[in-house]
């Protein structure tokens, strides 16, 4: 499964591309990929006046954010699915 | 007793006769006409051979008075040669003393009989030439006479209407059992509404039908076509493959609308070698699938099974477009109801986005405003620091969710769509596509002020938002340009990025394409791709607009 995103890592420049959902971590085609069982933090970030955003903190304290570009739900979608295969990585 | 005998003979000719014409089989006719010959004159040896189509062969040649084991030590057949081919090119009787003496003689294969005395009569149907009799080594080494002559000519004679009969009552039990079967796969096809099951079904009956090898249906894509269906030998490994339009047998008969017969395709230039080696065919045959003056489609059919040389014939060619004829408005009609069914789907779901917008704007949002009111209002009644704090609080918490409503009506179905237009709607799009990504888009509009109709608009916008989104996901563009123009009773979209560009004879499902392209077709309309690795993308959308 593949989304259309802008992402920021530890609130740095932003940028458009496509993450996927890889059997064992998130790829970016940026060329960066973290492993399901490197994120210590998974949630649901929503700003005043800005779009709800997907946050993954690492377990080195990394804090990358993904917003959504494609429709309705894609966002909480993407959020359910990162959680699921973080919970299966753990397990 | 010369008289004796000459009655004797006559009546064994009439009783021949009468015997030829009551056999139906054209096989068993020209079996006994060469025992009958053969008894009449006395014959040892006798043999009758049948002149192909072109006038200048023997293709079938039937034996009596030779040993099997002789002749099958002798091994290939006469083609017509020497003295057998004399009759075969003058058609008039002809006599001879000793075969070997005459200068036109070529002799005779290792382990042939040894032949003397001769006598030839042609076989004339209808003023042409069908055959001829062969018969050697008159009994008691005498020479053939013209009593002898004379008796196989007036046997050719009832021979020639025998021949036509059997070649008559063949004829129409054939067609009879194929006016069965078109009959049959009619009223199955008529009742498969599901397409791909149906080109599946036509694929295999006309197989049936024709006795071939393989038959493919191709269907247009793009510029290609597509095998979507197959049947016959290797055909599991054919579907879903393509050839090209412009380079193909099939994609000429696509244009012309024409049948074609091949007899031999690796000596024709039109047919692509290279897919003549992947579909392992000697002999072809294209009939279009064509409904109310437009061509569907393609059926192609390759080597006729039972015959040695794999030729389609005359008749299999008008038989494949009879059926090509029944199998196109069957098609056509599961596609119509296809299309209705998914345009039903499509409009349905707009329907019900736009209902969902408008519930989220005008309850869910007028809601949440009246609660910001009321917040507003409480915020400046409290008397506490953190009374005021925890509504300042609320407050946001409401103004933020109040935003994320309108944006979220905004993606369902924008309103500007609705009641702007077209124009407007990518406008508001591309300017919010280009804040969030940073990816420049130049949108240029020519439309000059006029409305599309409500599904064409909503079509093109949809295409607009997946091919943005692809541009995220795929191109690593930095540059996208976006042209809607007017064009010859038509919209045109062209979007073209500046990215990375794919391999575009990788099937690209996860791209969105085909939604894309089945959006469009719905409309009358027509998607076009044109990308190469490194070179970026384009995608050409045309709509035609009612007059």
């Amino acid at each position: 499964m593949t989304y259309a995103v802008v992402l920021s890592e530890d609130d740095g420049p932003e940028h458009a591309g496509r993450l996927e959902l890889a059997r064992d971590g998130l790829a970016f085609s940026g060329g960066g990929c973290v492993p399901y069982s490197a994120l210590r933090d998974v949630y649901v970030e929503r700003r005043v006046h800005g779009r709800p955003a997907l946050i993954l903190v690492s377990d080195v304290g990394e804090r990358l954010r993904i917003e959504s570009l494609e429709g309705l739900g894609a966002l909480h979608e993407l959020a359910e699915q990162v959680f699921e295969a973080r919970g299966k990585a753990a397990t | 007793m010369e008289r004796a005998l000459a009655d004797s003979r006559l009546r064994a000719l009439v009783d021949a006769g009468m015997a030829l014409t009551a056999e139906l089989s054209l096989d068993a006719v020209l079996q006994r006409l060469v025992e009958t010959a053969a008894e009449l004159t006395g014959a040892r040896y006798a043999a009758l051979g049948v002149i192909d189509a072109a006038g200048g062969r023997l293709e079938r040649f039937l034996t009596h008075g030779v040993e099997p084991e002789v002749e099958a030590a002798i091994g290939e057949r006469p083609l017509g040669r020497g003295i057998l081919g004399v009759l075969v090119r003058d058609a008039t009787p002809l006599r001879l003393h000793d075969l070997a003496e005459d200068p036109r003689s070529v002799g005779f294969p290792p382990g042939h009989p040894a032949m003397r005395t001769f006598l030839g009569v042609p076989i004339v149907l209808r003023g042409i030439a069908y055959g001829n009799l062969y018969l050697t080594e008159k009994e008691g080494g005498a020479d053939f006479g013209e009593d002898d002559e004379e008796i196989v000519i007036l046997l050719a004679a009832q021979a020639a209407i025998a021949i036509e009969n059997a070649r008559l009552y063949e004829a129409s039990t054939q067609w009879s059992r194929r006016l069965e079967s078109l009959n049959d796969v009619g009223n199955a096809i008529a009742t498969e509404t599901d397409v791909p099951a149906l080109l599946d079904l036509v694929a295999r009956r006309l197989l049936e039908l024709l006795g071939a090898r393989l038959v493919l249906v191709l269907l247009p894509h793009g510029d290609r076509l597509r095998v979507a269906a197959a049947a016959g030998a290797g055909a599991g490994g054919l579907a879903g493959t393509s050839v090209e339009r412009a380079a193909s047998k099939s994609g000429r008969v696509l244009e012309t609308g024409r049948s074609e017969r091949v007899d031999a395709l690796r000596d024709d230039p039109e047919v692509d070698q290279e897919t003549v080696r992947r579909f392992g065919a000697r002999s072809g045959l294209w009939v279009p699938l064509q409904v109310r003056g437009r061509v569907i489609g393609v059926i192609a059919a390759h080597d006729k099974a039972s015959v040695d040389d794999a030729r389609f014939s005359d008749d299999d060619l008008r038989l494949a477009e009879t059926f090509a004829q029944r199998a196109a408005i069957a098609v056509d009609l599961s596609e119509r109801v296809a299309r209705d069914s998914l345009r039903r789907v499509v409009a349905a779901q707009e329907l019900e986005r736009r209902r969902l917008a408008r519930e989220l704007h005008d309850e869910t949002g007028q809601a949440l405003t009246s609660i910001l009111l009321g917040l507003r209002a409480l915020e400046e009644r409290v008397d506490g620091d953190d009374e005021r704090d925890a509504v300042a609080s609320i407050r946001h918490l409401a103004v933020d969710t109040l935003q994320n409503v309108r944006r979220l009506a905004v993606e369902l179905r924008p309103k500007a769509l609705d009641d702007f237009g077209l124009v407007a709607a990518l406008e508001r799009l591309t300017e919010t596509f280009r804040d969030q990504t940073r990816i420049d888009v130049d949108f240029v509009a020519s439309l000059t002020g006029e409305q599309l109709p409500g599904e064409v608009a909503t079509a093109l916008y949809r295409i607009v938002q997946e091919a943005l989104t692809n541009v995220v996901k795929h191109a690593s563009a930095s540059g996208v340009s976006i042209l809607l123009t007017r064009k010859n009773g038509a919209v045109a979209l062209v979007i073209e990025d500046d990215g990375v560009g794919f391999d575009a004879a990788r099937p690209a499902d996860g791209f969105g394409l085909q939604g894309m392209r089945e959006r469009v077709e719905l409309l009358g309309g027509a998607l076009r791709v044109e990308t190469r690795e490194g070179a970026g993308t384009t995608v050409a959308v045309e709509v035609p607009l009612a007059s």
